[in-house]
């Protein structure tokens, strides 16, 4: 238990909460100067969970790395209750606050928005590095959002891939945004993330 | 080569930007097509588009420079630098430096992909430095607000926030821009989204008439140039406080408020003569049919479009003698003249005949001085219906845009009798013989456009 709580607070775990409480207000904020217009709330729904994700993320990266590379216990249970707790964290503060914002489903839409978004967050950790984990998700959310204008006049419905845009019932958008979640923590959780772009592990 | 020069060619080699790169000139290129255009190519839309891609080059351009700030700190390299004999200043820059080359190069070949398209596609006019240089001038203001957030707060989240904030700004205000049409009041117009390069670099709001009024491009540059020179400036004096630093700072400061001052002060509107001049293209028709040069390739279409809708209103009281493309005007002009917008081959022909249908039959214009909406009435509905499918395009669109209730319907059963009678109204006003039908027109035509006649009046 030693360990966890002493590799959490490497982590900056706490710190990553208070992160997630700010986010959230943030993100009230601006549902609430902005509540009758779609695309200002659906900007919400995008981002308040992405700038949570890249706090996830950048927590993988690891200030001993190298050290850490020598210790005979394996680090994948740390590892594992640390990203654990971020977004159970994550799950409750973002949740609580989306129930206040005028759409049925925006909580699911919010908590699936972060589940995929931390799933990329984590396939970046392990691609670049902790500190870099957050291009891809930033990336991919960034283009989702924008992706409504690329299609054709008197189309209004987002493309199949920008999963963030569709709505909570979408089971497909589901079933993405877990799978995300799933190969990222397999990827993160027994081989943590890497140290630095083009620095071999 | 001189030690600065060389100082950048290692920046640019070790900086996280190459492994970004790929997804960089995928962002920008990207941006650059998320705009609504009516698929003819003009070189002021072209432009427009390159600009465009700062949306989303900027926030990752300005994520990256934040990282790169902080990334002596993140390796524990800070003594070992300061043994060097380059000033701590000189360094951040040319980091700074290294970094944002890579956008930039990004932004080039996507620029360098557009114009060869729009050449490619006989694009008209000239392009746009304005929009051209505003889009890259704003991803390197970009990247120096990033490069400054994370040399005075580098902490472990201040890259992903920067990018994020950044495409919180920049991102949504261009759903907002206001299409400057003629005669638009200048309180309507709000300036200071302006300000926002994302908003005067937006191509659809562009058009062959007008081109870019007004030109807030050199406004703009001094605008984004100052910003710039600000956060560089309060790096350079984080780093080393200095005079020099001390002075940039005030000038930058000086030239962004000139920059805004300009842009808020701008006058916004534009009047007919604001419209450059051209030499129509025409067809003779069942009516004359004139296009903008710049629209020449769809002449034909347009014709087209016209032949099938207008053909049986010809010589009938009320109906367009004349079809103009036209940059200020729309619907019929009291001379006879219809003008419109021409045939677009992103909107294909079932939008495109809708829309003309539902000029014929409503006299839009009048409604617009009358401060009154476009709703067709019912009458109205029904002979814009049947103008569609006679003219052999898909009248889907037409039936679920063109024909409404006209007054307040509550409930389901409310909506099937009027679906019933409107339906019954298209079949007889269907079944006609041409002379009935014609007959009918020459009396009534007139007032079915100011939307004198009801349901039952029609045949």
């Amino acid at each position: 238990m030693r360990l966890c709580w002493l590799y959490l607070r490497s982590r900056l775990a706490g710190w990553a909460i208070v992160g997630f409480v700010v986010i959230s207000m943030a993100g009230w904020l601006w549902v609430t100067r902005h509540l009758h217009q779609p695309r200002s709330i659906l900007l919400a729904l995008v981002t308040v969970p992405l700038a949570a994700a890249c706090v996830i993320g950048v927590g993988t990266h690891s200030p001993f790395a190298e050290l850490e590379q020598t210790v005979s216990r394996s680090l994948a249970l740390p590892r594992l209750l640390h990203l654990s707790s971020l977004l159970l964290g994550a799950t409750l503060i973002l949740a609580g606050v989306a129930t206040a914002w005028p759409l049925n489903d925006a909580p699911v839409v919010v908590l699936r928005n972060l589940a995929g978004f931390v799933g990329l967050a984590l396939i970046g950790a392990r691609l670049l590095s902790g500190f870099l984990s957050w291009p891809l998700a930033v990336t991919f959310g960034m283009v989702a959002f924008v992706s409504p204008s690329v299609v054709r006049a008197g189309e209004e419905e987002p493309p199949r891939w920008a999963w963030p845009l569709w709505g909570g019932a979408d089971t497909v958008s589901m079933i993405v945004a877990i799978a995300l979640l799933v190969i990222g923590l397999s990827i993160v959780v027994p081989f943590g993330a890497r140290q630095s772009p083009g620095v071999a592990d | 080569m001189s030690a600065t020069a060389r100082l950048l060619v290692i920046e640019m080699r070790r900086s996280v930007g190459i492994w970004l790169f790929l997804a960089m000139v995928g962002l920008a290129w990207y941006a650059s097509r998320v705009t609504l255009n009516d698929g003819i190519e003009i070189w002021v839309r072209a432009s427009g588009q390159v600009g465009l891609s700062l949306v989303l080059l900027g926030p990752l351009a300005g994520g990256v420079a934040a990282w790169a700030a902080g990334r002596e700190r993140w390796r524990g390299l800070e003594e070992l630098v300061t043994t060097t004999p380059r000033s701590p200043a000189l360094r951040a820059i040319v980091r700074w430096g290294g970094t944002t080359a890579w956008a930039v190069i990004a932004y080039f070949i996507v620029g360098a992909y557009v114009f060869i398209k729009a050449a490619a596609g006989g694009a008209w006019g000239s392009p746009s430095p304005s929009l051209l240089l505003v889009g890259l001038v704003a991803i390197v203001a970009c990247a120096a607000l990033g490069y400054l957030v994370g040399t005075y707060a580098p902490g472990l989240y201040a890259a992903p926030v920067t990018a994020v904030m950044l495409y919180v700004v920049l991102a949504p205000f261009r759903y907002r821009v206001l299409a400057i049409v003629p005669g638009l009041p200048r309180d309507r117009v709000n300036p200071v989204e302006y300000l926002l390069p994302t908003t005067f670099v937006e191509p659809s709001q562009y058009n062959v008439f007008h081109g870019i009024a007004p030109d807030l491009g050199p406004q703009l540059l001094a605008w984004l140039s100052g910003l710039t020179i600000i956060a560089l400036a309060s790096v350079a004096l984080r780093k080393q406080p200095s005079w020099s630093a001390a002075v940039a700072l005030i000038l930058g400061c000086g030239t962004a408020v000139v920059g805004a001052v300009s842009v808020v002060g701008s006058d916004f509107s534009i009047s007919p003569d604001t419209v450059r001049p051209y030499t129509p293209v025409c067809e003779e028709r069942v009516i004359p049919v004139c296009v903008h040069p710049a629209y020449a390739s769809v002449l034909d279409d347009t014709g087209d479009l016209i032949d099938g809708l207008v053909a049986p209103l010809v010589g009938i009281p009320g109906a367009p003698i004349r079809v103009e493309q036209d940059g200020d005007r729309w619907g019929m002009q009291p001379e006879g003249t219809l003008a419109i917008a021409a045939y677009s081959p992103t909107n294909g022909e079932p939008y495109e005949a809708t829309a003309l249908a539902r000029e014929l039959v409503q006299d839009s214009r009048a409604l617009a001085t009358r401060g009154m909406t476009g709703e067709l009435s019912v009458a109205q509905g029904v002979v814009a219906v049947w103008l569609v499918q006679q003219s052999g395009h898909d009248s889907t669109r037409a039936v679920a845009q063109l024909l409404s209730p006209g007054r307040e319907v509550r409930t389901a059963t409310e909506w099937d009798e009027w679906q019933a009678e409107a339906d019954s109204a298209l079949e007889r006003f269907s079944e006609l013989s041409p002379e009935e039908r014609r007959e009918w027109l020459e009396d009534n035509f007139i007032a079915l456009r100011a939307g004198e006649m009801r349901l039952e009046d029609l045949p």
